[in-house]
């Protein structure tokens, strides 16, 4: 019964989503993509801002970047899959995977450890920077 | 002096109560990627929300029945029947996504994950419903909302641009992704003119009893209320086009909205967002879930009030405990909130023909409202908000598949 309540479960957390965005998304398009990338770094860098000015609670920045990294990584999993010129792409995937763990050691720097922040922050700016050069070289191409 | 004091009682709920989830969630969303340029829709959908509210409280002061009763009788069970149907499913999806928004402030305050409060808050709503009074559910939450006021003080700390502001209040066409533009104004005009709230203002003046010495009181109640409560709105769309569109932050998740305050606030601004979220939220889902069992009440026929004891009405009470029990699943589950926000305003907007246009026929039946039916000035807007209905039902489906990603 209770394995048949959590399949049922599983069943809507999977369909009830695929549902409601169906068709919505489209196809991985990269300029795409690393758009909502560079939006979530924007977030991280907003939410690690308010963390160390102590304006937001530490499960709150916590919880929020490690979502940042998650979605860094899905984006950066299907960038993998569109199709990118070859030094553009492994340039793309290089800055993506280390934007991913720059995020995810803010996240676990949230709660106690500033100065990590800090220091994760100032290193997220310049992947931030390489990341709008990127999506400037994208739209070129 | 008494009628002062319920206009202003009228005004402040419907300031407190006009903010809830899908209001937050689409202007943040407009106002992240289109600056103030969506600013526009939320004014119209406030000015429609006015007139429809106004013209549901006349109806029923005048004649001491509700929107829905006259709509039974007027165009018949089965016309009912589609309506019943349509506003119970929108709202059921409305409701869910209030109750999403609840359990992700206590989420984001606690830091315990929104699926396990979805059905604490249920009871809670359930609760106040059962033990309280119209009164007290309807003025209660909505003066708690009044909290939301600190979007109008974040956006005026940011000093908007007054003039790209009120350009934004006039229509006007995308420079970019001009289907995701259109599906943010639909969401946001969904989000604004949900059905259930103007079958609930009728039911509320029912509730209340409310006669034709209200009619002013309604007038200017629904005029200042909304008017106020649509300022709200764009506060909150400035303010996200301040903090977020500079940044190129898009919102795809709930979590990256509570930051916003804190620019123009700091720590206060973050307990602000929370409590805005949770209190306004929580408000929307005890009326979504009044406004439920009304509706079935009312098609149905069964005895119905807020104001009488739970056992008294017993099919009106089963219907909004089984009603809220059943909106807290999908959050219980782990349902996307903010994708289920899109997808539910978008429904909303589309849902409006059924329950606006018949509105038209009956606020011009003399033998109904006698002198107190329409003039000329409410029939030309009731009229281009019926245009406007058919036009999103058009539209909606092509921008959910085409905008909403």
């Amino acid at each position: 019964m209770a394995l048949r309540l959590r399949h049922r479960g599983m069943a809507v957390r999977l369909i009830f989503p695929a549902v409601l965005s169906a068709a919505a998304c489209s196809s991985a398009d990269p300029e795409q993509e690393l758009r909502k990338i560079a939006s979530w770094a924007a977030t991280a860098h907003l939410v690690a801002d308010a963390r160390l000015a102590g304006s937001v609670s530490a499960p709150y920045a916590t919880q929020t970047l490690q979502a940042a990294a998650q979605q860094i990584d899905e984006r950066s999993q299907s960038l993998r899959t569109t199709r990118l010129k070859l030094p553009l792409r492994n340039e793309v995937l290089q800055t993506t995977s280390e934007l991913r763990q720059v995020v995810r050691a803010m996240s676990l720097a949230a709660e106690h450890d500033s100065a990590t922040l800090a220091r994760q922050r100032s290193a997220l700016d310049s992947l931030e920077r390489q990341v709008k050069a990127l999506r400037r070289s994208m739209a070129r191409e | 002096m008494k009628k002062i004091v319920h206009i202003a009682l009228g005004v402040i709920t419907s300031i407190g109560g006009f903010l809830e989830v899908g209001s937050i969630a689409t202007a943040v969303q407009g106002g992240a990627e289109f600056g103030y340029r969506l600013a526009w829709a939320v004014a119209l959908g406030t000015l429609a929300l006015l007139f429809l509210m106004e013209m549901s409280g006349r109806l029923a002061a005048v004649t001491q029945a509700t929107l829905a009763d006259h709509m039974r009788k007027r165009f018949g069970i089965r016309f009912f029947a589609v309506l019943l149907t349509v506003v119970l499913v929108v709202s059921f999806l409305v409701l869910a996504s209030e109750i999403g928004g609840v359990s992700l402030a206590l989420q984001m305050a606690t830091g315990i994950s929104f699926q396990y409060w979805a059905l604490p808050v249920a009871f809670l709503c359930w609760l106040l419903i059962w033990v309280g009074t119209f009164g007290v559910v309807e003025q209660g939450t909505a003066l708690l909302g009044l909290v939301a006021v600190a979007f109008a003080v974040g956006a005026l700390k940011l000093h908007p641009q007054w003039t790209a502001l009120g350009s934004g209040l006039l229509p006007s066409a995308p420079h970019h992704e001009s289907s995701r533009y259109w599906f943010l104004a639909v969401s946001i005009l969904g989000a604004s003119i949900s059905p259930y709230l103007y079958f609930f203002y009728s039911s509320g003046a029912i509730e209340d009893k409310w006669d034709t010495t209200y009619i002013m009181i309604n007038r200017v109640t629904a005029t200042l209320g909304n008017c106020f409560g649509g300022l709200l709105s764009v506060a909150v769309l400035v303010v996200a086009a301040i903090v977020f569109e500079p940044r190129a932050i898009q919102i795809d998740r709930y979590e990256q909205i509570a930051v916003m305050l804190t620019p123009p606030l700091g720590r206060w601004g973050f307990v602000f967002f929370l409590l805005t979220l949770g209190v306004t939220c929580f408000g929307a889902a005890v009326e979504i879930t009044l406004a439920s069992a009304y509706l079935l009440a009312q098609g149905f026929g069964w005895e119905w009030s807020e104001n009488a004891r739970p056992t008294r009405h017993a099919r009106f009470s089963l219907s909004y405990t089984v009603v809220v029990f059943l909106a807290a699943l999908p959050m219980a589950l782990g349902v996307d909130p903010l994708k289920l926000t899109n997808f539910s305003m978008v429904l909303t907007a589309a849902s409006l023909p059924v329950s606006v246009i018949p509105l038209l026929a009956l606020m011009n039946d003399r033998d109904v409202l006698h002198r107190y039916g329409n003039g000329w000035i409410s029939n030309v807007a009731l009229g281009l908000i019926a245009l406007l209905s058919i036009g999103l039902l058009i539209a909606a489906l092509p921008l959910q598949l085409m905008g909403s990603g």
